[in-house]
């Protein structure tokens, strides 16, 4: 599993958005959920934050798999969900990088804003919820059988972890 | 949910191994499987060769729906009465044996190559004694 941590804080998203802004939340429920950054509990978390704050949002999308391109691209041409898409805006993404980069490249004519970063390959259980094990080379962190906790993870990568609101 | 990975070649699996050697096999049926480095069939095909070849003595497979989710091999109650373990997942799924049974030697049959993002790829960190 990918593990995803995020960069920007709430307060910073809403920099990237203006109000009359038609706003899709957008969440991977696989990996993404997981890392306790997405999921449809908090993608509803930050539709009703984003409401009271006078934003429109238009549309929650939950996607199986985010980093799919087939299930990616199926959001933009079935009829369900076609014209939501073609109307949007903004799209603010819940996913690892790659599933990210891959829902840009889908929706070339919206406004997409990343949210989650992978940082390497973690291990889930019920009792220990989601553990770096594998971090990425990029991050200097050695691997560790016994994992980090994505607050570790996140303390020694000078990012933040769990969800955004 | 997909990392990238490799499979490692069967001669250097093969190495790993000697005649009389009771063993596991451990498979993860997602990212491994999808890309040829895993999956039951691959498994029972290394096990077949192993058997035939080395004279290992296979007490048990066992295929998880992912490898890196802890719950399920907790679940599929692994035995612990075996020399030797082959894990045919990733580096993740590993260390979930490698925690398990941290006096059983794991044998990584699959090399993990990264995470992708889009057309890179993020390399990932070996843990050690997991690169053949």
């Amino acid at each position: 599993m990918i593990v995803v941590l995020r960069s920007l804080e709430y307060e910073q998203l809403k920099e990237h958005i203006v109000e009359d802004d038609r706003i899709i939340l957008w969440s991977c429920n696989d990996c993404t959920k997981y890392s306790n950054l997405g999921g449809r509990e908090n993608l509803e978390a930050l539709a009703k934050a984003l409401e009271k704050d006078g934003y429109n949002v238009v549309h929650q999308e939950i996607i199986g798999v985010g980093c799919q391109p087939p299930l990616i691209r199926l959001r933009s041409k079935h009829p369900s969900t076609k014209e939501i898409f073609a109307e949007a805006t903004v799209l603010i993404v819940l996913a690892c990088t790659d599933g990210f980069l891959k829902t840009k490249r889908v929706f070339k004519k919206l406004k997409v804003i990343q949210v989650g970063e992978s940082v390497g390959l973690g291990v889930y259980s019920k009792a220990e919820g989601m553990k770096l094990v594998i971090p990425l080379e990029e991050t200097g962190l050695p691997p560790s059988i016994e994992g980090y906790t994505l607050e570790e993870a996140a303390e020694k990568l000078g990012k933040k972890a769990g969800p955004i609101v | 949910m997909v990392c990238a990975v490799e499979a490692v070649p069967y001669e250097k699996i093969k190495a790993q191994f000697q005649k009389g050697d009771r063993i596991s096999i451990v498979s993860c049926n997602t990212c491994t499987r999808s890309q040829d480095a895993g999956g039951a069939k691959l498994m029972e095909e290394i096990a077949g060769l192993l058997v035939k070849e080395v004279g290992i003595d296979v007490v048990e497979e066992i295929v998880l729906t992912t490898g890196c989710n802890a719950d399920y091999y907790d679940h599929a109650n692994p035995t612990d009465q075996v020399d030797k373990i082959l894990c045919l997942g990733c580096w993740a799924g590993w260390t979930v044996i490698k925690k398990k049974f941290p006096n059983i030697p794991v044998v990584a049959g699959v090399k993990t190559v990264g995470i992708p993002a889009h057309s890179d790829m993020l390399k990932v960190v070996a843990p050690e004694g997991a690169e053949l």
